[in-house]
């Protein structure tokens, strides 16, 4: 399986440096959607690399498909990546186990 | 499931048996269902300590990949990091693999070949710097903790939604279900006990008329 990256120009840059080669170039929000979509099809994709803004600007049922997808496993990455896990874990547990 | 109100209980032997039945068998899943409830939380505890180092050293990864692109753009061009990129010979191969934790579907990624050699790496060496070779080495270093990342964080997500939902049943059971059962055996009962003295006092009744 492979690993792909959506996300603009400047975000896939060192991930292809790093030998990725699916990258689907989306420079705003419609063409986010759709490369996402796409790799969410793809038997072949195993993880998809997503900067973590731009799924967030993401339609809603867009982003419950990504949280209910194993394969492909969708990743976000950026600076405040982990806050919507520390989130869910208070409003489930009711206590912040990650801090 | 629906509530079941009192005066629509047939009050019978038969539904009384059958309401004992329901209670004992609700009874049961509760404290399946708390314990599951329970374990769950123990996996979420030992997936979170995983989650939360996996995050911190791809962080760390991410802010000096950053770093060693930026130090390259500006040293070498970007035309030059393109070019570079744009020729890399090996792409990483992963496995996603669905395993099972506690009834829940959870992936396994394993990967081979992500960090390369210079050689490996398909450009030229003539033709890049030691700034580019240091980027790729770096985000190399970003896709594998990128990879131990998401396994763990996709095992929060999905023990987090299970127990969720085992928090939703134990408290149908515990503030719904159950009480309404224990309500319906009581009414069952208490009906079942009145007939019973009522046909009690008859026979008493005809064996005094007899009598007369």
């Amino acid at each position: 399986m492979q690993i792909a990256i959506v996300g603009e120009e400047s975000f896939a840059l060192g991930f292809r440096l790093a030998g990725i080669r699916r990258v689907e170039v989306a420079e705003d929000a419609t063409a986010f959607a759709e490369g996402l979509s796409t790799l969410l099809k793809d038997p072949d994709i195993g993880i998809v690399i997503v900067p973590q803004a731009a799924l967030e600007h993401a339609p809603g049922a867009l982003r419950r498909r990504v949280e209910e997808s194993t394969t492909p496993v969708v990743f976000p990455l950026g600076t405040q990546h982990n806050e919507d896990i520390r989130a869910q874990i208070v409003k489930i547990i009711g206590v912040d186990l990650w801090k | 499931m629906a509530r079941l109100p009192a005066r629509e209980i047939i009050p019978t032997r038969s539904e009384l048996i059958e309401l004992k039945r329901r209670i004992v068998l609700s009874e049961t899943g509760y404290g399946l269902l708390k314990k599951k409830r329970d374990a769950l939380m123990l996996e979420l505890f030992k997936a979170i300590k995983k989650a939360k180092d996996a995050r911190r050293e791809l962080d760390e990864a991410y802010a000096l990949a950053q770093e060693k692109m930026a130090l390259a753009q500006a040293t070498d061009g970007i035309a030059r990091i393109k070019s570079a990129a744009f020729a890399q010979a090996a792409s990483p191969d992963i496995s996603v693999e669905a395993h099972n934790i506690m009834g829940i579907s959870v992936p396994r990624i394993t990967a081979t070949k992500v960090s390369r050699t210079a050689q490996e790496r398909g450009y030229g060496i003539g033709g890049t710097s030691s700034r580019i070779d240091e980027a790729c080495r770096y985000y190399e270093i970003v896709v594998e903790k990128a990879l131990i990342a998401a396994e763990t964080e996709t095992v929060i997500r999905r023990i987090l939604a299970e127990i969720e939902r085992t928090k939703r049943r134990v408290n149908a059971l515990e503030f719904r279900i159950l009480p309404d059962l224990e309500e319906a055996r009581r009414v069952v009962q208490t009906r079942l006990n009145e007939r019973e003295r009522e046909s009690l006092f008859v026979v008493k009744r005809i064996k005094k008329t007899l009598k007369k």
